[in-house]
C-alpha cells in the first residue's frame, strides 16, 4: 500500500491546479464538485492505507515512499519522500477528514461568493501543504508543508483582501509566522550540523545510538538549543505564547477558514513536529520545563481573556490559543500520545464550534457580537444542539471526547517524570485553566442562544436555520465530539464497564514513542500513583469544568442585566487588563515595532536609500549604464570596423603566442 | 581508396554517417517537394514544408540516437567519427532544427512569408553543422562549416523586404569570408607542417615533432579565430548584434543555438584530439605520446581566459542599453558564449560536461525566448521594443509568463535549467583554479539579470504605452512554446539524467584516437 | 622566438616602412593644389563616359552560378578518369559514385531552371 502514499497530497494539488488555473471558466458546480471530490478521495485513499496499516503487525506499521532524490549537496541527501506511521496516520485521517467535512459546508458558506474559485483553490493548496507536512519523511519536507500552509494560511485570511484590516491581519499572521519559522530552519541546521541527517529514518536510529552508546549526554546543550529552537517555530505555527498575537487576528478570513486552518489542522502542526522530534525533546528535560511551563501558562491567559470578548470567533480563537497550550502541555510533560490525542479530540470539537458560530454569523448577517444575540435556540436548533455538544466537549464533561483528552493530558502533566513539582504546578494552572475554559464557553452559549433576542427587528426576521449541506458537517462534527473520545478510554475506568477497555488510541500510537519512554524510564523512575490518585484527578476536573457551567448559569441567565455590570465594577483594574488583553498587542507594538519601525526607517532612509541604493546600486548602474555605452560606441554599424576588429583581435592572439 | 590507408565501406558509411545522409536526401527530396507541390492556401504549403523538415530531422535524431549513440568502432576512413560526443552535439543541433522549422510555421504565416526553400535551407544549415561535428578531418571540417554558412547567410536575408535583414546578412556575409579565410590559413599551415588534415594524426605528429614551432603556434591561433567568429567570442562578435537583430527571429535563434553549438562543439572536439589532447583511451601506442602537446594550453587558455572575460562583459554591459529586445537577446547571447567558453577554458572533464549540459539549456531557453518574441511582434520589427513590452502580461498572460520564464532562466534564476547550467560551467571554472574569472563571471551575471528582469518589469508593473496586437498563435507554435517551458523547469529540477549523458558524451572524446 | 619569424617580420616591416614613408614623403615635399579637372579619373585623356560602376543584369550571375555547376562536375570528374583504371578492383563502386555526385549537381540544376533561373522576361 505504501505505493499510494503519493496519492494524498496529489489529490489536493490537482484540484488546487484545476480551481486555481480554470476556476473562472468551469462554473460553481465543477468547482464544488473538484475541490470536495480530491479531498473526499484523498480522505478515502488515507481510510485504505491505514486500514492496511491496522492489519500488519505492531512492528511494521511504518511505510516510506521515496518518489525522487531532490537535492543533492557535499553529504547533504535529501530525497522527497513521503512517511506513514501510527503518528501521521493520525494527522492524516484527522486532517484529510475534517477538511472534506468542511470543504463541504463550505459549499454552502461560500456560495454567494464572487471569488468562490479562488476559495477551493486555496483550500485545496492548503490540503495538499498540510498533507506533505505531515506525510514528510524529512525535515525539509516538512518544511515545504510547513511553509506551504503559512502561504495558504496568509491568503485565506486576507481572503476579502478589498478591506485594509483584514489585509493587514493577513500579513500580521505571515510576518509573526516568519518569526517562528527562522527558529524552525536554525533548528533544523542545528540538526543537520550535529548529526549529519534530517531524515527521520535515519536521525531518530542515530540518535537513540548515540544516547545508548554515551556518544550523547542526556539535557546535552546541543539538544536544549536544537528543541527549543523547534519550538520557536511551534510557537509561531501554534499560536503560543510569545507568538500567539495573529491568531485572533487571523479570525478576519472566512469562518470555514477559521475552523479548518485556525482551530483543527494548521495549528496543530507544532504539536505534530515536536511529537514526531519526541526522542529529541525526551532528551531534552530543560527544553522541556521551559515549554511546559509556556504552554501552561498560554492554557491559562489565553482562557482568561477569552472570559471578556463579544465577538464569537474571537472567543473561540482564545479558546483555540488555550486548547493548544494543553496540547503542548501534554506533549511537554512526555505524554506525546495524549498530546495527539487532545489534538484529534480538538480538531473535530473547534471545528464544530467555528462552524456554528459561522452558522450564526450566516443567520445575523455577519454580525458576530454575542451581545446583539440571544435565544437563537428557537430558530436554529440543530445549530443549538451542535454546538451544545461540542461546548460539553471543550469542558470536559464525560463521556464527551473533551473529558477523555484533556483528563489525560492533566493526569500526565500530574505525573511529570523529569519534574515532579514542576508538573503539579502545570497541572494546578491547567486545571484553573478548564474551569475558565467551561465558563467561557457556556457564557457563549447563554448569551447566544438563551434569554431574549437582543438585535434590530430586521435581523430578527432574517435568522433562520442553515441548509443541510451546512447542518451535515455539523451533525457529523458534533458526533464526533461525542465518541472521538472512546477510543481512549484511560484503562483506571476498567471497572465501569461490563467489557475491558485499553487505551487503543496509546496503543496505536505506541511504536512511534516506545524508544521515549524507553529513555525515560531508564534515566529516571517514573513516578507511579494509586488509582485512587487517578479517579481524583479526574473527578477535580470534571468538578471544575460544571462548576464553570454554573457559574456561567448563574450570571448569564439568573442574573444577566446586572451581575455581570457589578462584577466589571467590583473588578475594574482587572476588568480593564483582561478585556484589554493583557495589552499584549499594544506592548509588541511599543517594544518590537516601534523600535523596528525605527531601525528599519534608518536602515531605509540613510542605509538602503542613500548609501546602498544611492552610492552602491544606482552608483553601480550609473557605471554600467556608461560602461554600456562606450562599449556600445564601438558598434558603429561599420562592416569595416567590425573587420578592423577582427584583424585587431588575432593580431593580439598572435602576438601573445609567438611573444 | 586503399591507398590512403584506411577501410572504408558503404555499409560503414551508412552506420556511421546516417544521420547525415538521411538529411541530405531529405533536402533533395524536399526540393523538388517545393518545387511540385501545389496546395490551394500558401500557409498550407508551408505548414507542409515545415512539417516534413520537422519530420527529416526526428527521423536523423532517432537514427543518431538509436543507431549512433551506442557505437564501438567510431571512425570512418579518417573523415567522419560518430563517437558519444559528436551524437549528442548533433542531436542538440538537430533538436534545434525541430524547434526552428516547426516554429518557422507560424513565422511565416505571421509574416506572411510563403517561401518554401527556407526550409530546405534549413536543412542544408542542419546538414552541414552535423558534418562539421563529426568531421576528424579538418578539410572536411571546412567545407562543412561552409555548407552551414552560406545555408545560414542567406537564411539571414530571408526578409527581403526589411533592410535590415539585407544589411545584417551582407555583414554576416563579409565577415564570414574574413572568418573563413583565417580558418583556412590555420588549416594550411597545419597541412603544411605535418602533411595531414586527420585531426588525429596531426596530434600524433606534432607530439614527437616540433609541436614548439612558432608556426604551430600561427595555425593555432588561426583556427581559433575562425572558430571563435563563429561562437561571437569578443572581439570577434561585432557582426552579431546587426545579424540577430536584422534576421528573421527564428533564424536568430538557430544562429545563436545550433550554430554556436556547432563551433563549441568542433572547437572541445579540435581542442581535445589535435592540439592539447586529452588521454587516450584507444590504447594505440601511438598516441600515447600525443599528452606532451598538453604545453600548448599555456599558450592558448590565457588567451581564452581575456577573451571569455571580455565577451561576458562586454555582451552584458551592452545589453544593458538596448531598447530593443530582440538586440537585447543578440548582446546576451554573446554573453552566453562567455559562460560557455568558462567551460571550454576549464578544458577538464567537469567543464566539457558543463558545455554540453549549457548547449542543451541554451537551446531550450533561447528558442523559447525567440518564439515568444515573434509572436509578440506580430510582423517582424512592429513590436519589439521595451515601450512595446509595457503591460503586456495583462493583456497577454500565458505569452508573458513564457516569456517570463525563458528570461529568468537566461539570468540563471533557480528552479529553472539555467541556473544549473551556469552552477555547473562556474564549478568547473572554480575546480581549475580560476577564481577570479568566475567571480567576475558572476558579476556579469548580476548586470545581466538586471535587463533580463526589467523585461519582467515591463510585463507586469507597468501601464501599456500603446495598442500591441501579437501574432496569431497557432496550436503548434503554441505546443512547441509549453514543450520548451517544461523542458526549462524539467532540467532544472532534476538535472541529473541529462548530466550523466552529457558526461557519458564528454568522455566519448578519448575514443576519436 | 625570433627564429623562423624573425627575417620575415624584418622583411615585412622595411617594406611597410618603405611604402609607407614614400607616399608620407611625396605628399610632404610635392606641391598640393586641387582643381576639378586634376581631381577627376584619368581616363586616357578622354573625358569620361559615365561613371565606372555598371549594373550588370542580374542574369549574368545566373549563368554564371549555373556554369558552376558543371565547372564542380569538371573539377572531380577529371582527375577521376585519370585514376580510374589504377583503380580497378572497385571501379564499379566507383561509378556509382560519381553517379550519385553527378545526380545530386543535376538534381540542383533541375531545381534552378524549374525557378525560373533562365527565364529571360
Amino acid at each position: 500500500m505504501e505505493g499510494y502514499i503519493f496519492l494524498i497530497p496529489l489529490l489536493p494539488l490537482i484540484g488546487f491546479l484545476i480551481n486555481g488555473l480554470f476556476g473562472q471558466k468551469i462554473g460553481k458546480w465543477m468547482i464544488t464538485y473538484i475541490g470536495c471530490s480530491s479531498i473526499g478521495l484523498a480522505f478515502l485513499t488515507s481510510v485504505l492505507i491505514v486500514y492496511h496499516m491496522l492489519c500488519l503487525p505492531v512492528g511494521e506499521r511504518q511505510f516510506t515512499q521515496v518518489l525522487w532524490h531532490w537535492i543533492t549537496v557535499g553529504n547533504l541527501h535529501i530525497d522527497l519522500a513521503f512517511m506513514l506511521d501510527p503518528l501521521s496516520a493520525v494527522m492524516i485521517l484527522v486532517v484529510t477528514g475534517v477538511s472534506f467535512v468542511i470543504h463541504i459546508y463550505s459549499k454552502g458558506y461560500m456560495a454567494h461568493d464572487e471569488s468562490y474559485w479562488r476559495y477551493y483553490a486555496y483550500l485545496n493548496m492548503f490540503v495538499f501543504f498540510m498533507t506533505v507536512l505531515i506525510l514528510g519523511a524529512n525535515y525539509v519536507v516538512m518544511f515545504v508543508g510547513w511553509e506551504g500552509v503559512g502561504l495558504a494560511s496568509y491568503l485565506l485570511i486576507g481572503f476579502w483582501y478589498k478591506e485594509n484590516l483584514i489585509a493587514d491581519a493577513g500579513k500580521k499572521a505571515f510576518i509573526v509566522n516568519r518569526v517562528g519559522d527562522f527558529g524552525f530552519l536554525l533548528g533544523m541546521f542545528l540538526i543537520f550540523v550535529t548529526f549529519g541527517s534530517l531524515s527521520y529514518t535515519e536521525l531518530f536510529p542515530k540518535v537513540l545510538h548515540m544516547y545508548e552508546h554515551g556518544l550523547l549526554a542526556m539535557n546535552s546543550p546541543v539538544m536544549i538549543a536544537i528543541c527549543l529552537l523547534l519550538f520557536v517555530g511551534a510557537t509561531g505555527k501554534s499560536a503560543q505564547i510569545p507568538l500567539y498575537v495573529w491568531l485572533p487576528d487571523a479570525m478576519a478570513g472566512p469562518t470555514p477558514v477559521s475552523a479548518l486552518i485556525h482551530a483543527a489542522t494548521m495549528v496543530t502542526a507544532g504539536v505534530y513536529m515536536v511529537a514526531r522530534t519526541n526522542i529529541l525533546y525526551t532528551l531534552a528535560p530543560t527544553a522541556l520545563l521551559v515549554m511546559s511551563l509556556m504552554s501552561a501558562a498560554t492554557a491559562f491567559i489565553a482562557a482568561t481573556i477569552g472570559v471578556l470578548q463579544y465577538d464569537i470567533k474571537r472567543v473561540l480563537a482564545y479558546s483555540t490559543v488555550s486548547q493548544l497550550g494543553y496540547m503542548f502541555i501534554g506533549v511537554s510533560v512526555l505524554a506525546y500520545s495524549a498530546g495527539i490525542f487532545h489534538l484529534m479530540s480538538h480538531a473535530f470539537f473547534k471545528a464544530c464550534l467555528f462552524l456554528c458560530a459561522g452558522a450564526v454569523m450566516h443567520a445575523m448577517r455577519g454580525d458576530l457580537d454575542m451581545r446583539d444575540m440571544g435565544g437563537l435556540a428557537k430558530k436554529m436548533p440543530i445549530t443549538y444542539v451542535t454546538m451544545l455538544f461540542a461546548s460539553l466537549a471543550i469542558s470536559g464533561i464525560p463521556p464527551f471526547s473533551g473529558f477523555f483528552s484533556k483528563d489525560e493530558v492533566l493526569g500526565k502533566a500530574f505525573m511529570f517524570p523529569y519534574y515532579p513539582v514542576v508538573g503539579k504546578i502545570v497541572w494546578f494552572i491547567g486545571l484553573a485553566a478548564a474551569g475558565i475554559t467551561a465558563f467561557y464557553m457556556f457564557r457563549l452559549m447563554f448569551m447566544t442562544f438563551h434569554g431574549e433576542f437582543r438585535g434590530t427587528e430586521e435581523e430578527a426576521r432574517h435568522v433562520h436555520e442553515m441548509p443541510f449541506s451546512m447542518t451535515g458537517p455539523l451533525m457529523v462534527l458534533a458526533f464526533l465530539s461525542l465518541v472521538g473520545g472512546w477510543v481512549g478510554i484511560p484503562e483506571v475506568m476498567n471497572s465501569l464497564f461490563p467489557f475491558h477497555v485499553t487505551n487503543l488510541f496509546e496503543n496505536f500510537l505506541d511504536p512511534v514513542f516506545e524508544h521515549s519512554h524507553e529513555i525515560v524510564a531508564g534515566f529516571v523512575t517514573i513516578p507511579h500513583y494509586s488509582s485512587t490518585v487517578e479517579w481524583i484527578l479526574m473527578s477535580s476536573s470534571v468538578a471544575v469544568g460544571i462548576g464553570g457551567i454554573c457559574l456561567a448559569y448563574y450570571i448569564y441567565i439568573c442574573h444577566p442585566d446586572t451581575l455581570p455590570q457589578k462584577l466589571a465594577h467590583t473588578f475594574a483594574l482587572h476588568y480593564k487588563l483582561i478585556y484589554n488583553k493583557y495589552y499584549i498587542d499594544e506592548i509588541y507594538y511599543h517594544v518590537v515595532v516601534l523600535p523596528f519601525y525605527f531601525l528599519s526607517t534608518f536602515c531605509w532612509k540613510v542605509i538602503d536609500a542613500f548609501l546602498i541604493d544611492g552610492v552602491g546600486v544606482n552608483g553601480q548602474a550609473w557605471w554600467v549604464q556608461r560602461g554600456s555605452r562606450a562599449v556600445g560606441l564601438v558598434q558603429n554599424g561599420y562592416v569595416q570596423t567590425y573587420g578592423a576588429f577582427m584583424l585587431l583581435g588575432l593580431v593580439m592572439m598572435l602576438w601573445f603566442f609567438i611573444f | 581508396m586503399s591507398d590512403l590507408g584506411f577501410s572504408f565501406s558503404l555499409s560503414q558509411l551508412w552506420q556511421i554517417a546516417g544521420g547525415q545522409l538521411i538529411l541530405i536526401f531529405a533536402s533533395l527530396i524536399l526540393i523538388f517537394v517545393d518545387l511540385w507541390l501545389t496546395t490551394d492556401e500558401e500557409s498550407d504549403h508551408v505548414a507542409t514544408m515545415g512539417w516534413l523538415t520537422a519530420l527529416s530531422f526526428l527521423v536523423a535524431l532517432w537514427y543518431l540516437v538509436h543507431r549512433e549513440w551506442p557505437l564501438h568502432e567510431v571512425v570512418l576512413a579518417g573523415v567522419f567519427s560518430a563517437e558519444k560526443f559528436s551524437v549528442f552535439v548533433s542531436a542538440v543541433v538537430l533538436l534545434a532544427g525541430v524547434f526552428a522549422s516547426l516554429l518557422s510555421i507560424g513565422y511565416m504565416r505571421n509574416n506572411r512569408m510563403f517561401r518554401g526553400e527556407y526550409f530546405v535551407l534549413l536543412l542544408f544549415a542542419v546538414y552541414g553543422t552535423i558534418a562539421m561535428l563529426q568531421a576528424v578531418d579538418l578539410l572536411m571540417i571546412f567545407i562543412a562549416l561552409e555548407v552551414m554558412s552560406l545555408s545560414v547567410y542567406s537564411l539571414a536575408a530571408f526578409l527581403k523586404d526589411s533592410r535590415k535583414s539585407q544589411e545584417g546578412a551582407l555583414k554576416y556575409f563579409l565577415l564570414g569570408c574574413f572568418g573563413s579565410a583565417f580558418f583556412l590559413f590555420g588549416l594550411a599551415l597545419t597541412y603544411g607542417l605535418t602533411g595531414t588534415v586527420n585531426i588525429t594524426k596531426i596530434a600524433q605528429i606534432l607530439s614527437v615533432g616540433p609541436f614548439k614551432h612558432p608556426v604551430v603556434l600561427v595555425a593555432l591561433a588561426m583556427l581559433m579565430a575562425g572558430l571563435f567568429f563563429k561562437m561571437s567570442l569578443v572581439p570577434f562578435h561585432m557582426w552579431a548584434p546587426d545579424v540577430y537583430e536584422g534576421s528573421p527571429s527564428i533564424i536568430t535563434a538557430y544562429m545563436a543555438t545550433a550554430v554556436k553549438a556547432g563551433a563549441f562543439g568542433v572547437f572541445l572536439k579540435l581542442m581535445s584530439v589535435a592540439f592539447t589532447p586529452i588521454l587516450s583511451l584507444s590504447g594505440q601506442p601511438d598516441f600515447q605520446s600525443t599528452i606532451n602537446l598538453g604545453m600548448l594550453a599555456v599558450y592558448w587558455k590565457p588567451v581564452l581566459w581575456w577573451l571569455a572575460l571580455l565577451t561576458m562583459f562586454v555582451g552584458n554591459l551592452v545589453a544593458v542599453s538596448q531598447q530593443n529586445v530582440k538586440r537585447m537577446l543578440a548582446y546576451s547571447s554573446i554573453a552566453h558564449a562567455g559562460y560557455m567558453s568558462l567551460g571550454l577554458l576549464a578544458a577538464n572533464s567537469e567543464g566539457r560536461m558543463a558545455v554540453l549540459f549549457y548547449l542543451v539549456v541554451y537551446t531550450i531557453m533561447n528558442f523559447g525566448a525567440f518564439g515568444v518574441l515573434f509572436l509578440i511582434d506580430g510582423k517582424e520589427g512592429k513590436a519589439q521594443t521595451l515601450e512595446d513590452y509595457r503591460g503586456l502580461g495583462y493583456r497577454y498572460p500565458t505569452l508573458s509568463f513564457l516569456m517570463s520564464l525563458f528570461l529568468l532562466s537566461m539570468a540563471g534564476l533557480p528552479p529553472t535549467a539555467g541556473f544549473i547550467g551556469k552552477f555547473y560551467l562556474f564549478a568547473a571554472a572554480i575546480k581549475q583554479g580560476y577564481f577570479v574569472l568566475a567571480a567576475l563571471g558572476v558579476m556579469t551575471c548580476v548586470i545581466a539579470s538586471y535587463y533580463y528582469l526589467r523585461v519582467v518589469w515591463k510585463f507586469y508593473m507597468e501601464e501599456p504605452a500603446r495598442e500591441v496586437v501579437a501574432g496569431n498563435i497557432s496550436f503548434v507554435t503554441m505546443g512547441v512554446l509549453i514543450c520548451l517551458a517544461l523542458g526549462v523547469m524539467y532540467f532544472g529540477i532534476l538535472p541529473a539524467g541529462l548530466v550523466h549523458i552529457a558526461n557519458v558524451a564528454q568522455q566519448s572524446l578519448a575514443m576519436v584516437f | 622566438m625570433m627564429s623562423g619569424f624573425g627575417t620575415i617580420a624584418m622583411y615585412l616591416a622595411m617594406s611597410v616602412i618603405g611604402v609607407g614613408a614614400m607616399f608620407l614623403m611625396s605628399r610632404a615635399l610635392g606641391p598640393f593644389r586641387p582643381t576639378p579637372t586634376k581631381a577627376t579619373t584619368y581616363e586616357c585623356g578622354v573625358p569620361l563616359l559615365a561613371a565606372g560602376h555598371n549594373r550588370y543584369s542580374i542574369k549574368y550571375y545566373l549563368v554564371a552560378v549555373l556554369f558552376l555547376i558543371f565547372d564542380i562536375e569538371t573539377v572531380l570528374i577529371y582527375p577521376l578518369g585519370v585514376r580510374y583504371s589504377s583503380m580497378a578492383h572497385n571501379s564499379w563502386a566507383l561509378f556509382f559514385e560519381i553517379f550519385i555526385f553527378v545526380a545530386i549537381l543535376l538534381a540542383g540544376l533541375v531545381y534552378a531552371i524549374k525557378r525560373g533561373a533562365i527565364d529571360w522576361d
